[in-house]
């Protein structure tokens, strides 16, 4: 446990695991398939209207390879998605690809939105919290962090859409364009992860300021600016960055809701609509994406971890 | 909140809250003014009054009635879901932390794949592909739960494993399964305890979502989540119907956390590095 494999070594492990872990989820989008019910060659005739005859249907299932042995049909699919051809729509035929590529930047727009007042405001409070610890302002705070926690998202958006869309008219209830209509939604999406990690944050920045690095530099005479700043932070950071990475995959996950509520035309609404259709390979398509970004996201937050706490290498806190 | 016992306050307050709710849902034959069902279209969007304590909806169903019966839904799938999901990751990790490399290394690598879609993802799209119905959608939440008990359940065992008491015993020659018995399990009881409250609230709201979204419990059938997302289209009209529903996952949610806050503090579990 205490041996120290180089970074290089580590990354080749990690990335290894992500390889196997991503071929797991590929295993798990393409059963889908099978445990969905319904034939897929019936459900693509009758969305084109026609009526699904016997002979029309075993000539569709023939060219979409669906009679062939379940791990033939997977490897064939696996060859095509590693080539980035996702399919076809089962309604509208066009390729999922092009179809998820033009649902893309919205999602990203209102994840990145949500992350950014995720990682300011879980500061903010966490912050707070410790600054007039026992005081009025942690006392508010904390009952108030539990209970925005506790508040389901699509409740929340439903609150805020009632009070500053309906009742004051400041922002639209619904839609998608320009920041007015973002920050409804960013907000829904982002209170509760927020407040999970200023709670948190507050726990970590109490535990560091029992160490002895602190009273030290408190010993010193430094400015409490200085040991917020340069002592606190740095360390209180190294944790949070595993947080926040956390919180965009509750992000991703959340983004399916809050989306279908402001009508957003992102990827989670597409994820919706195409699992109320019944369009498997869009949801194959945007099920694989989420669960790339998210892998890959973690990834790239443990490896920063490292780059930032030599502390970590030398434990061989592995995989 | 005495001095003796931290967080007794907060256990007592969730435990009473969830208590409370889960009578009152049980006993819905008795309370619900009407059946949730029945139709009175000349009753539509009444606002709260004394014959509808809650208003009625779009249809003219009593949401008292609606709220208490959906309740039951909400309630027992997600208790169930979370339970299952509970046993199956505990079984899972503390089986990983047993086993030797290689089954450790399968094992968690299976739990790793079911890890890494993020949310409700997995729950979604099961529900989406099975449709509906009570028996998957339970099945569905606990497939999305387990693989994160998996994780901290292995976890908690490698810590146990190496403390001094365990290695003691194991040096007095304890059979494998004593030691699990009466050494390893107990030591994990608590912080299982604390995450059991909080996934348990966390599923009951994925259920409400599944629900919202169209994927859960079927139409009429009440559901807190199904009747927040049909408020959403009359919300003008009748704001008040949207404040039940929400409110009701809200308090249990809430109820959840306080317990998990509760039980955090009393065993002064601080390490956040599982969650």
């Amino acid at each position: 446990m205490s041996t120290a494999p180089s970074l290089s070594a580590w990354l080749a492990r990690r990335l290894g695991a992500v390889l196997l872990v991503l071929w797991g989820v590929s295993l798990v989008a393409f059963s889908l398939q099978i445990i969905c019910p319904g034939d897929p060659a019936e459900l693509i005739l009758r969305t084109r209207y026609e009526t699904p005859a016997p002979e029309k249907v075993a000539q569709l299932r023939q060219s979409m390879g669906l009679e062939r042995p379940a791990h033939e049909q997977y490897l064939a699919w696996l060859g095509r998605v590693l080539c980035l051809d996702l399919g076809r729509s089962y309604r509208t035929g066009e390729p999922v690809a092009a179809q998820i590529a033009a649902r893309l930047p919205a999602t990203l727009e209102l994840a990145l939105a949500s992350f950014a007042l995720v990682v300011v405001l879980s500061t903010l409070l966490g912050l707070c919290a410790v600054w007039r610890r026992g005081r009025w302002l942690d006392r508010v705070l904390q009952p108030l962090s539990l209970g925005l926690v506790s508040l389901p998202s699509y409740w929340l958006a439903l609150l805020l859409i009632a009070l500053f869309a309906l009742d004051l008219g400041w922002l639209p209830v619904a839609g998608f364009g320009g920041p007015a209509t973002l920050v409804l939604p960013a907000l829904t999406l982002g209170l509760g992860t927020a407040a999970m990690q200023g709670r948190v944050l507050r726990v970590k920045v109490l535990e560091a300021l029992g160490q002895d690095y602190l009273r030290f530099a408190m010993a010193k005479g430094l400015s409490p600016a200085r040991i917020v700043l340069r002592h606190l932070l740095p360390n209180a950071l190294v944790p949070m960055i595993t947080l926040w990475s956390m919180s965009l995959g509750s992000l991703l996950g959340g983004v399916v809701v809050v989306e279908t509520i402001f009508a957003w035309p992102g990827l989670g609404r597409l994820l919706v609509e195409s699992l109320l259709n019944r369009d498997l390979p869009l949801v194959q398509g945007v099920v694989l994406l989420m669960a790339l970004a998210f892998v890959l996201s973690s990834l790239i937050a443990d490896l920063v971890q490292r780059l930032l706490d030599p502390r970590l290498s030398v434990e061989g806190s592995g995989v | 909140m005495s001095e003796r016992r931290p967080g007794a306050g907060r256990v007592w307050a969730g435990g009473l809250l969830l208590a409370l709710m889960a009578l009152a849902v049980w006993a819905a034959p008795l309370l619900a003014p009407q059946d949730p069902l029945r139709v009175e279209l000349g009753q539509r969007l009444q606002p709260p009054s004394a014959a509808h304590l809650l208003g009625t909806d779009q249809l003219g169903r009593d949401q008292l009635s609606r709220l208490l019966y959906g309740g039951r839904v909400s309630l027992l799938a997600g208790l169930a879901a979370s339970g299952a999901a509970l046993v199956v990751g505990l079984a899972w990790g503390v089986g990983a932390g047993l086993a030797g490399r290689t089954g450790d290394f399968l094992l968690m690598r299976t739990a790793d794949v079911g890890l890494a879609f993020p949310g409700l993802l997995l729950a979604l799209v099961l529900v989406g592909a099975w449709q509906g119905g009570m028996v998957a959608l339970v099945t569905a939440l606990a497939l999305t739960g387990w693989a994160w008990w998996a994780r901290l359940s292995r976890g908690l065992l490698r810590e146990a494993k190496s403390r001094e008491y365990v290695l003691g015993g194991r040096a007095l020659g304890m059979g494998g399964w004593r030691l699990l018995g009466c050494y390893l399990l107990p030591q994990m009881w608590p912080p299982v305890a604390v995450a059991a409250a909080m996934k348990t609230g966390w599923i009951i709201v994925a259920l409400s979502a599944l629900g919202y979204l169209g994927l859960g419990i079927q139409p009429p059938h009440p559901e807190w989540g199904a009747m927040l997302q049909q408020s959403r289209l009359y919300m003008s009209r009748a704001p008040w119907l949207m404040l039940a529903p929400g409110g009701a996952v809200f308090l249990v949610v809430l109820a959840c956390n306080l317990i998990a806050e509760g039980l955090r503090r009393r065993w002064q579990i601080r390490e956040v590095r599982w969650l």
